[in-house]
């Protein structure tokens, strides 16, 4: 049974549609993510969801329970806001403790949760402190512990990595898909940042303008993109016009260079790149450019290839995707 | 900093030379014997005296009533401003300023032709005229503190569980406790002072607050000495009652707000 059913979801706003989804099953215990552009209606079906935002028409299942107008403190979900809000009057142990009094658990039995879970959060001794008191990583982990103590049907992630700086966005991915692991909590992640969609998740659901563009496996949505609009926002995509007006969708890493020998319209490198983890070249070839990278530098006769060497463009049509 | 100190000083002149010096003469009126030696008969003959002591007992009550009842009406009426749309907003502010456009015996004046006349000449009159002249105050001072209440706050509550009234007593009451705090304070310093309203609605009560004492000791009794301190006395109440309401408001839950500022 589906954790979580969306039915028909659609709402508008000033005559301006912002969402409309025909369906979309989340699975149990699945870690998904809603990706797309700031706009594209992730956020509202993620606070339609929780019944922070009242959609025009569909329904919303949890659990099998048609929700659509249960109220969002009688849905029994999890969520971690953006910019955490956490309660500023309250300590650290009464944040993570406030869901369990309003879940009417037994004091004693409060203070142990509250004590375990700031264990499995990694900051056990901060239950004393305020949260301005907190650094930003520090108070994404107290608001990840408030959300899950109470052991809700559902989380609810809404851009919760985005307001941290990038190696600590690295290690709290990490942390994050600890936690998943451990408890096996149905987890729903909205995002912008595809690399930490395909990251994390079992399954996406790429969206543009209020509706699904795709759904699938990371590696679905990155190997077969359904659409020139999916292949373009996960992953630096190369977009090639043919001479029949399609348009082909190759990865750069699946880009091969060679050196030029005996072809009619040899490329011309236009720029390289040195990335860390990898090298990018930028090589014009039919008045289109084209990026290849490769994880070692391209060598031409005991040379590393650089700007204005002519070269091969290879790459094993199973590869690429041609849309019409 | 120092450009800070120059801005500062043409108001604290003006401050020095029209409000504190004022009230140093007061002070030292109500110190001075006839013969012109420095004496506390003045003080002495208001503690033994039982009329003016439960002066000061009405005086302070009533403020304190005051604030409580204007608080409980001001609370929702500041909720419901807060939470409006900024069209609707922009409607509430005019009708809740509407009682400044008219001057306070013009409101007394409105008060008689919607209530019984009886009600009006008496104690429930200067508690009606009061509420209604502070309200505005309250509301403002209430809605400004919460204007500072993430939004993001009552949801996160409601999804960890709490109904929109323990919403209300949890998250909202205890963020806006630095709005009751100035907005009491402002109310009952202002109804501690009112002189106005308990003379002219006060009926057969209006000599029991100090203000109208005081200004019957100078201008009919022509006592300027036991009038001024009976005006020192009042201001000292007035300020110790704050100070208290202050000390509680630091050393309860929400005090953590006061003294951090709940956004840092």
């Amino acid at each position: 049974m589906a954790a979580v059913r969306i039915e028909g979801l659609s709402k508008s706003f000033n005559g301006h549609t912002v969402l409309d989804i025909e369906a979309l099953d989340i699975q149990n215990g699945e870690f998904f993510a809603l990706l797309g552009p700031s706009g594209c209606g992730k956020t509202t079906t993620l606070r339609s969801i929780a019944g922070l935002a009242e959609p025009d028409r569909g329904r919303i299942v949890i659990g099998g329970h048609d929700v659509t107008t249960v109220p969002t403190a009688a849905r029994n979900l999890g969520m971690v806001f953006q910019r955490y809000a956490l309660f500023p009057h309250l300590t650290v142990a009464e944040n993570i403790g406030y869901g369990l009094t309003e879940h009417k658990v037994a004091p004693s039995e409060r203070d142990a949760r509250v004590a375990d879970t700031l264990a499995l959060v990694g900051l056990p001794d901060f239950g004393a402190r305020y949260p301005h008191q907190l650094s930003g990583g520090e108070q994404q982990r107290i608001a990840l512990a408030r959300a899950i103590v109470y052991r809700p049907d559902v989380l609810l992630l809404d851009e919760p990595l985005s307001n941290l700086d990038a190696k600590l966005r690295v290690t709290m991915r990490a942390e994050l898909k600890r936690l998943h692991w451990s408890l096996a909590l149905t987890t729903v992640f909205v995002t912008h940042d595809q690399q930490e969609a395909l990251a994390l998740s079992d399954r996406i659901a790429v969206m543009r303008d209020g509706k699904i563009e795709q759904i699938g496996t990371p590696s679905q949505i990155y190997e077969q993109p359904a659409s020139i609009y999916v292949a373009d926002f996960v992953g630096a995509t190369n977009l090639l016009r043919d001479d029949g007006g399609r348009t082909i969708a190759i990865k750069p890493e699946r880009v091969r260079l060679a050196a030029a020998s005996g072809v009619d319209e040899p490329g011309v490198i236009v720029g390289v790149s040195y990335l860390g983890s990898a090298y990018s070249y930028l090589i014009s070839v039919r008045g289109q450019q084209i990026e290849a990278r490769t994880a070692q530098p391209v060598m031409f006769g005991g040379r590393a290839a650089t700007s204005g060497d002519t070269v091969t463009v290879i790459f094993d049509p199973r590869d690429a995707r041609v849309f019409p | 900093m120092k450009r800070g100190a120059l801005l500062l000083a043409a108001p604290m002149s003006v401050a020095v030379v029209f409000f504190f010096t004022p009230l140093l003469l007061l002070a030292y009126r109500s110190l001075a014997a006839p013969t012109g030696a420095l004496t506390l008969d003045h003080y002495a003959r208001f503690f033994a005296d039982g009329y003016y002591l439960g002066g000061l007992g009405v005086t302070m009550g009533t403020a304190l009533l005051v604030t409580l009842i204007t608080l409980t009406c001001a609370y929702p009426v500041a909720l419901s401003y807060w939470r409006a749309s900024p069209r609707l907003k922009s409607l509430l502010i005019v009708l809740l300023l509407s009682p400044f456009y008219a001057n306070i015996v013009v409101k007394v004046f409105g008060w008689m032709l919607i209530l019984p006349s009886s009600w009006l000449n008496g104690y429930l009159g200067v508690l009606i005229v009061s509420v209604h002249r502070d309200l505005p105050f309250m509301v403002l001072l209430l809605a400004s503190a919460m204007t500072r209440i993430d939004p993001d706050w009552i949801e996160s509550a409601q999804t960890c569980g709490a109904t929109p009234a323990r919403v209300l007593r949890t998250i909202i009451w205890p963020l806006s406790i630095p709005g009751v705090v100035s907005g009491s304070t402002l109310v009952f310093s202002l109804t501690m002072a009112a002189y106005v309203v308990p003379a002219i609605v006060g009926g057969p009560w209006r000599g029991r607050f100090l203000p109208v004492s005081l200004y019957q000791q100078m201008t009919i009794a022509q006592d300027w000495a036991f009038g001024a301190a009976i005006g020192v006395i009042l201001l000292v109440a007035s300020l110790i009652t704050i100070a208290a309401g202050n000390w509680l408001i630091k050393h309860s839950k929400a005090g953590v707000l006061v003294r951090e500022g709940f956004d840092a």
